[in-house]
């Protein structure tokens, strides 16, 4: 089974080397003395870095969720832009645009068609494959869900409710990526995702006009602020 | 290591395997920061080792993290501070990299996304013409745009854009040449596109496969149209320079050879252009029509709004009233169809009705674009003896050139005399005159009084000479 994790991890290498590092960066937020900083290694740890344990149960669920919750967020803003293009807008073209004196030393604008057309693609899937990675390394090493397990058991009750969902989800999580299997899981999903566009098509591209209206908030304070 | 914390953990497979891995780390990877002792050590100094730093092995231990902790403190702050590795940051920094893009692209497509789904919000409402606005204005469209855009063009009858998109934004697999051997596509050509026979496109490819064969025929046949169609745009020639009748013979002996009524239909069509520029009898181009409809009942962008007109001609206003309908039913928001009602209240005399419907349309002129409107008002106030609105309304096109034609400069002279306004007789003279053309001679026997207002007017249209 190690094997299928350790492929899982090289396969998804950027996630799995950003979920290492953001773990580094909370232990050193924690003050946890780090054992071992290797991100990508041949065996159980491949994608994780080894540490001290941590003592204190929100530190401890709050180091499993909050490198995992980054993954996210930066597979989900990287993830939108294919989705959309390629699910919502069914558009593959118009993301490489060479500068305008290069095409004009070109006679016929046709030849740089098929180069244009090519990267335009291979952008798309390259961040569908950075997304996927990053989405595949979203959860802790089991080492780390059990020591959570037990720290969990020490919350206030209040906090076991807030925690819960996130608590069950990483345990879960631990679980299936101890076998490599959230890779083939989020590789299924996908699938399903190109199946089915029209249940979340909607929702999406509601979130996707995001950067565009910040851009023009932000655009119109800076007229305001030059042209006042 | 601190095993007052350790303790705490339940035994687990997984743990002490990772223990022991702990405890097998040797000098030779690069990033271990943990060495083992040597055995060595361990059998030699046993006793001092249990009061020195495991790492550092010369300060002690520091005990406030448990009675066991075996790192001093400096080491453990060196620990805590050990440095992040150089292809996280990388990785990171690309990742970021990928996100500003990500963002960056997605604010430039913002407004096609919202355009997407305001198109896609009207096209629920059956409002074709606001969906198709709102599609016409996406930048980044794909064939998933397209592909409902072709089902807004052909229900609209612009089929020239239909053609346009499935030939930009789908190819056929199954493609044949003229020779019947099968059309190799590069894997490049098909980027963006989609296959037309795909399950997904089930509902265009009967549109393609129509659009491929109307096109055939229309090559076939357009010819001998369009050999005087043209000359008459450019002013070569005239409608009374086109020998009509050898024309409808040479088409007639095609239609008697052709096998299909698809192409019989697409004969009938030009047919019916041919004598509907040449200005032939309201009745052989209703006969025309009416036959086009029945060749091709499913092509009703082919026909529908000629016969709507012409059968207000023919003063078959029911019949026009239910083509009316059957308008509003593929597109609500038809302006046309609102436009082809108020002339129809036109030729029955029901002016004012009439006027209702052209003023609601003017209102909106901005958005439907029927520029024709001026016109219609214009006649329509000039039939029921409102010269004055009817002169603000060639005053109006007058100044807006946009608006302007011949007849409503005709009309902009004759009331200019009649409402004894200076100048706007001349001012349509001379407007002309920069384009070596004359006033109609109709123009001159109104004012003169030769013909009366009925008199211009023959079945319900303007006749100027």
């Amino acid at each position: 089974m190690t094997v299928f994790y350790v492929l899982s991890k090289i396969l998804t290498f950027p996630g799995a080397l950003t979920k290492a590092l953001f773990e580094q960066i909370m232990c050193r937020i924690f003050k946890c003395p780090v054992e071992d900083n290797r991100y990508l290694r041949t065996d159980k740890m491949c994608g994780h870095i080894e540490h001290e344990a941590i003592n204190s149960p929100v530190k401890s669920y709050l180091f499993c969720f909050i490198p995992g919750l980054l993954n996210f967020l930066l597979a989900f803003t990287i993830g939108l832009f294919p989705l959309v293009n390629i699910l919502n807008l069914g558009n593959y073209s118009g993301f490489v645009v060479f500068p305008q004196e290069m095409t004009q030393t070109v006679q016929n604008p046709e030849m740089l068609e098929a180069p244009v057309r090519t990267l335009d693609l291979a952008i798309l899937f390259f961040f569908v494959w950075v997304s996927i990675s990053l989405l595949s390394n979203l959860f802790p090493i089991i080492k780390d869900a059990v020591i959570m397990k037990e720290q969990y058991k020490k919350l206030p009750v209040a906090l076991k409710v807030i925690f819960y969902p996130g608590y069950i989800g990483m345990q879960i999580g631990a679980r299936l990526e101890k076998f490599g299997l959230t890779l083939l899981i989020l590789i299924a999903l996908t699938a399903f995702a190109v199946i089915y566009p029209d249940l979340y098509i909607p929702f999406i591209s509601q979130i996707a006009i995001i950067p565009s209206k910040i851009s023009a908030f932000v655009n119109k304070i800076y007229l305001d602020i030059t042209y006042r | 290591m601190d095993d007052n914390k350790i303790k705490d953990i339940p035994e687990n497979e997984d743990l002490s395997e990772s223990v022991q891995d702990e405890a097998n780390i040797t000098e030779q990877d690069e990033g271990v920061l943990i060495t083992a002792p040597e055995d060595n050590d361990i059998d030699s100094s046993e006793e001092n080792k249990e009061e020195l730093c495991i790492l550092c092995e010369k300060n002690a231990p520091d005990k406030s993290y448990g009675e066991d902790y075996d790192l001093c403190t400096e080491c453990r702050q060196n620990l805590i501070r050990s440095r992040f590795r150089f292809k996280g940051i990388l990785a990171l920094i690309a990742v970021l990299g990928c996100v500003m893009w990500s963002c960056t692209f997605l604010a430039n497509q913002g407004t096609s996304i919202e355009a997407i789904n305001e198109g896609y919000k009207y096209l629920k409402e059956s409002k074709l013409n606001s969906a198709l606005q709102s599609f016409g204005t996406v930048s980044a469209m794909g064939w998933k745009t397209a592909r409902n855009l072709v089902d807004v063009c052909t229900d609209l009858g612009s089929i020239d854009n239909a053609n346009y998109l499935l030939t930009s934004y789908f190819y056929d697999e199954n493609a044949v040449d003229e020779n019947g051997q099968p059309v190799t596509l590069l894997w490049i050509e098909k980027i963006g596109k989609s296959d037309i026979n795909s399950s997904a496109n089930k509902d265009i490819k009967q549109t393609y496969e129509f659009i491929n064969r109307i096109n055939g025929y229309a090559n076939k046949y357009s010819g001998l149209f369009y050999q005087y169609y043209e000359q008459l745009q450019y002013g070569v020639i005239t409608p009374s320079d086109i020998p009509y009748d050898d024309i409808i013979k040479q088409y007639n002996e095609m239609e008697a050879k052709a096998e299909t009524n698809e192409e019989k239909g697409v004969i009938t069509y030009y047919k019916l252009a041919i004598s509907s520029i040449c200005n032939a009898d309201t009745k052989i181009q209703y006969d025309y029509c009416i036959k086009l409809s029945e060749l091709l009942p499913e092509c009703k962008w082919m026909y529908t709004e000629n016969l709507v007109m012409l059968s207000i001609k023919m003063g078959k206003h029911d019949d026009a009233k239910a083509l009316i309908a059957d308008l509003r039913t593929t597109n609500p928001e038809n302006a046309y169809a609102d436009l082809y009602e108020g002339i129809s209240f036109r030729y029955q005399g029901k002016y004012d009705e009439a006027m209702k419907i052209f003023e609601t349309i003017i209102a909106d002129v901005e958005n439907n674009q029927i520029l024709d409107i001026y016109y219609e008002a214009l006649v329509c106030q000039f039939m029921a003896g409102n010269y004055e609105k009817a002169y603000e309304y060639a005053t109006l096109c007058f100044e807006n050139r946009e608006y302007l034609t011949y007849d409503i400069l005709y009309f902009y002279a004759m009331l200019s005399e009649q409402l004894g306004v200076e100048g706007g007789y001349d001012a349509a003279a001379d407007l002309l005159a920069t384009n070596n053309e004359k006033l109609s001679p109709t123009v001159d026997k109104y004012i003169k009084g030769e013909i009366t207002a009925e008199q211009l007017f023959k079945n319900g249209e303007v006749v100027f000479e």
